[in-house]
């Protein structure tokens, strides 16, 4: 097993801190990249930060096998994004020479379901946002949820979850009908 | 909204088969359902996606920070528990062969024997398929509390806890050598460690090291690089310690360990090595302390003084040797000459008119002219190489110049292994004799020479001093300013040794060099003399030949023309024919191919009045001399012989014997085709051998016609090849015969054995330039490459 896959294997173990922090290892070439091409240091963070959310959704929920080293792979990913952005911007013609070849295709998924569930649930209150994290993300039950949440009983962070989970519905729902 | 609960259960795989089956039927018919799935999906999504974006936000964040540090400020390097006594930072490249040459000396060297604890079941499947490094990230895996901050355990700060431990099993009385993951080098004497009351140990002890160089272990390890509050910038941070059967042990008051720190950038004058010291799981940096830039030896053999591009200009010439040679070559340029042969030019004379020659003298006299007021001397040099073709080498010594630059043999003297463990074995000094080198000031070199016991840093101030140049004056300052010390562990008496040492071996290397050079000059003046020789006896050969065949055509024209050959004058030409060898001086010394001149010819015959004959009798063509009415002609016919794959030969002679006179002539050819004209008065053998590999292959034949095709040869021993020619010629000609053959094959070996010393000589016109860079050269000299004519 190469050090890449086992930094992978990590990262599909558990999504830390620690586990992502490696990954700045593979920073400063992409940075200097963003830079040299019409970007900024947070431009170049940005798209670093992009890039490792495709590679931890890539590495969580697909049977994802690296075809090149894992800083090809980030830097390929980096230097797509940031060829999109400059594309919106308008501005992709002038480096346009600094992007000949991509070694990594990354399928820019343009799901608008998924971008409205994802407003939905920044539109939430940070309580809910916090429940609903604690309770997919974190798996916490709901015992322990009523403890860190300070709620008399499960029963009612089970009802508060549920009260959550309608709003972002709401949301939703809205934010459906208003793309049509 | 009761949908959501049977999502749940359906996304958590909580349903039985058939509820799953009823499940996922319905989603397809029901839309508010499928609606509902949907949103509850990608709402999952999004919430582990934010989850990751705020874990990916706060690694930013540390990384920034980190950025932030770093750029502030010092070195720090942890030591807890055990005092480091010694931190040598230095470029340092350590390969193979100075590896072994540690083992050499009998120093043992440890690599890595990781000892792990798997703490569960998982730990130990993951263990099985992980590198060490990342496998002790994950054996942290049970201190990291959920939301993933650092618990200080105890006494002990969490870096201690985290960082990989490398585990070193040694031989406690033997001198060690360990080199970790990233690179330090820890040199620990024989005995080092001693127990509580500072008994020596015995046996084996494990030393155990954790470092941190990196970003993402400084960061991840938690260890902060505060001094007393003040932040420091950090080039590593490292902890050693030493155990046996789980008991610390402490270093002997009169011993240090000495560690080498990988460079960590140009200017490390400023970095200090600090003492950790744990306080409450936190480390607080104390006691700073100098760094001495000591200089690492390497091995003589691994470092290169031969001036710049030496090599490149060698290989770009097409000069393809070992180390070895090429310096060999390089020292040669101590005692040699080279420095004023400027260019070379080459052309094959036989196959040019002599104009050309003629265009190389001309070059000569304006090259005369040119400097003939110059305080310079010419060297004009016309010789002949191994392939036949003519050279020419031309130069001016320019004077000015003449005693700046670095004598090779002042390099050789120290470029030994005597001096391996000075600082002249130093990847430092090898930087700085590229400089030197440039300057063309043997001052310089002199100057480090006879400093050697001092600190590079002074000595190289004292260079800036001698310098009147001022970018020299500067870069030597700049060498200076890197503060470079002297080996470690030099011993001065060692040293002093070698500096008296060096005035003899100056004197001695000269005189070796001169030897050398002498011993093969006179290998090529032997050869040259039996070369000439040769050469002698050949024209004399030839002279002979023509003076035979002169009489005989004579005689033939006489008797043709009614005359009476045997009246007395006829037979005073033939004898004198014979006789005056002396003065048939032929002036052939450049080539044999000259043999045919016709100014050669008359100067022996003139005396007699014969003005026809010599002219006729040189071009060896018919011809026809009427005199009192009557003619008398001379038939010469061309005659060919074609060898087959005659390219498997080393070389290829091919003879022709006249029967009538007691000679031979050699034929001339072009590739496998010999040529010659046979005068019709005579009958002719036909006689050829090759050469190869020190075998002789044979042909012989009596010419009747005027070809002969598709000549095969064949091998015979050259006894039998020398039986053969003793019956069948006459003794004069088997002579000559015979001491042609042999000198032949002297001149194949001769060739072979020099065919690269030709080579080297001729790039070693190329190499001047770079040996003397301060020489200035006649730029119309100074031309490299073929010459236009």
């Amino acid at each position: 097993m190469t050090n890449d896959e086992s930094i992978l294997l990590m990262l599909k173990t558990e999504v830390s801190e620690k586990n992502i922090k490696i990954l700045y290892t593979y920073f400063p070439p992409i940075k200097r990249f963003i830079m040299n091409n019409g970007g900024s240091t947070d431009d170049a963070f940005d798209t670093f930060q992009d890039a490792l959310l495709i590679l931890i959704n890539k590495v969580k929920t697909t049977d994802f096998q690296l075809t090149s080293s894992l800083s090809t792979y980030l830097f390929s990913v980096c230097k797509y994004q940031w060829q999109i952005k400059l594309t919106k911007q308008n501005r992709f013609a002038q480096f346009a020479k600094h992007f000949t070849e991509n070694e990594v295709i990354t399928e820019q998924e343009d799901d608008s379901k998924y971008t409205n569930a994802n407003k939905a649930f920044l539109l939430l209150g940070e309580k809910c946002k916090a429940l609903l994290t604690a309770f997919y993300y974190q798996k916490l039950n709901m015992v322990q949820i009523a403890e860190n949440f300070g709620y008399d009983s499960e029963k009612v962070a089970k009802n508060q979850k549920y009260k959550c989970l309608e709003k972002a519905r709401l949301e939703y729902s809205k934010l459906s009908t208003s793309n049509q | 909204m009761s949908n959501f609960e049977l999502i749940e259960q359906y996304l958590n795989n909580e349903l039985s088969a058939e509820e799953k089956a009823v499940f996922e039927q319905s989603l397809t018919q029901n839309e508010d359902l499928k609606s509902d799935f949907e949103f509850h999906q990608n709402l999952r999504k999004a919430i582990e996606n934010e989850a990751y974006k705020s874990v990916i936000q706060q690694s930013t964040n540390n990384y920034k920070n980190w950025i932030k540090f770093k750029s502030g400020l010092i070195f720090a390097a942890i030591i807890t528990l055990f005092v480091v006594a010694v931190v040598v930072l230095s470029y340092r490249k350590l390969d193979d062969k100075s590896k072994e040459k540690s083992e050499d000396s009998g120093v043992k060297i440890e690599s890595p024997t990781q000892i792990q604890k798997a703490t569960s079941e998982i730990g130990e499947i993951i263990k099985s398929i992980l590198p060490k490094p990342i496998l002790d990230l994950f054996e942290k895996e049970n201190v990291i509390d959920k939301i993933g901050t650092i618990t200080p355990v105890e006494e002990n700060i969490w870096a201690e806890k985290y960082l990989p431990k490398q585990d070193f099993l040694i031989d406690n009385q033997k001198d060690t050598i360990i080199e970790t993951e990233n690179g330090l080098v820890f040199f620990i004497p024989g005995n080092t460690s001693v127990d509580e009351n500072s008994n020596p140990i015995k046996g084996t002890i494990t030393y155990q090291i954790q470092e941190a160089f990196t970003p993402a272990d400084i960061i991840l390890a938690g260890l902060d690089t505060r001094s007393n509050g003040s932040t420091l910038e950090t080039g590593g941070m490292f902890k050693i310690n030493a155990f046996q059967n789980g008991t610390e042990l402490k270093i002997d008051n009169n011993k240090a360990i000495t560690v080498d720190v990988p460079q960590i950038n140009e200017n490390t004058k400023d970095f200090k090595i600090y003492d950790g010291e744990v306080k409450n799981g936190n480390i607080n940096w104390i006691n700073p302390k100098d760094l001495n830039n000591y200089l690492t030896p390497i091995d003589m053999s691994l470092l290169n003084f031969l001036p710049p591009n030496f090599e490149i200009t060698a290989q770009n010439q097409g000069l393809t040797c070992n180390k070895t040679i090429l310096d060999s070559i390089y020292f040669s340029f101590a005692i040699d000459t080279n420095r004023f042969k400027i260019f070379y030019h080459n052309f094959d004379y036989r196959n040019e008119n002599s104009n050309k020659f003629k265009l190389i003298y001309k070059k000569y006299l304006d090259l005369c002219e040119k400097n003939k007021n110059e305080k310079t001397e010419l060297n004009f040099h016309i010789y002949k190489k191994e392939n036949g073709e003519f050279a020419y080498e031309a130069g001016i010594i320019s004077k000015p110049n003449f005693s700046k630059f670095i004598n090779p043999s002042s390099i050789k003297s120290f470029w030994s292994k005597d001096y391996n463990n000075t600082i002249f074995a130093t990847k430092e000094f090898e930087e700085r004799m590229q400089y030197i080198f440039t300057t063309c000031n043997p001052q310089l070199v002199k100057l480090y020479i006879d400093n050697i016991d001092k600190n590079l840093w002074e000595i190289d101030e004292m260079a800036s001093n001698i310098c009147t140049v001022e970018v020299e004056k500067q870069k030597f300052k700049a060498f200076a300013s890197l503060k470079h010390t002297k080996i470690k562990n030099s011993n001065s008496e060692q040293i002093q040794a070698l500096k008296m040492y060096y005035d003899k071996r100056y004197a001695i290397i000269m005189n070796e060099l001169k030897q050398n050079a002498l011993a093969e000059q006179k290998r090529i003046e032997e050869f040259n003399k039996a070369k000439k020789q040769q050469n002698d006896a050949e024209n004399a050969k030839i002279s002979d030949m023509l003076r035979q065949e002169i009489a005989q055509n004579t005689y033939q024209i006489a008797k043709q023309q009614g005359l009476n050959p045997n009246i007395p004058i006829f037979k005073k030409i033939r004898e004198n024919a014979k006789k005056q060898k002396d003065r048939l001086s032929f002036n052939i010394s450049l080539s044999k191919n000259v043999k045919y001149k016709p100014k050669t010819i008359s100067v022996a015959i003139s005396s007699f009045g014969w003005k026809n004959i010599d002219k006729l009798t040189s071009e060896r063509n018919t011809f026809s001399i009427t005199q009192n009415g009557k003619t008398g002609t001379i038939i010469y016919n061309p005659f060919k012989m074609i060898v087959n794959r005659i390219n498997q030969f080393d070389r290829t002679l091919a003879y022709l014997l006249p029967n009538e006179l007691n000679s031979f002539m050699r034929m001339k050819n072009q590739d496998s085709i010999f040529t010659e004209k046979l005068n019709a008065n005579f009958k002719y053998n036909s006689l050829i051998i090759g050469f190869k590999d020190e075998k002789q292959y044979f042909f012989e034949k009596s010419v009747s016609d005027s070809v002969i095709p598709n000549i095969k040869l064949n091998y015979i021993t050259k006894d039998d090849l020398t039986n053969f020619l003793n019956q069948k010629y006459h003794k004069q000609a088997q002579l000559d015969l015979n001491q042609d053959i042999n000198y032949q094959i002297l001149d194949l070996n001769y060739q072979k054995k020099y065919k690269d010393y030709y080579k080297i000589n001729e790039v070693k016109g190329f190499l001047k330039k770079d040996v003397f860079p301060c020489d200035i050269y006649d730029n119309d000299v100074e031309k490299r490459g073929p010459i236009q004519f």
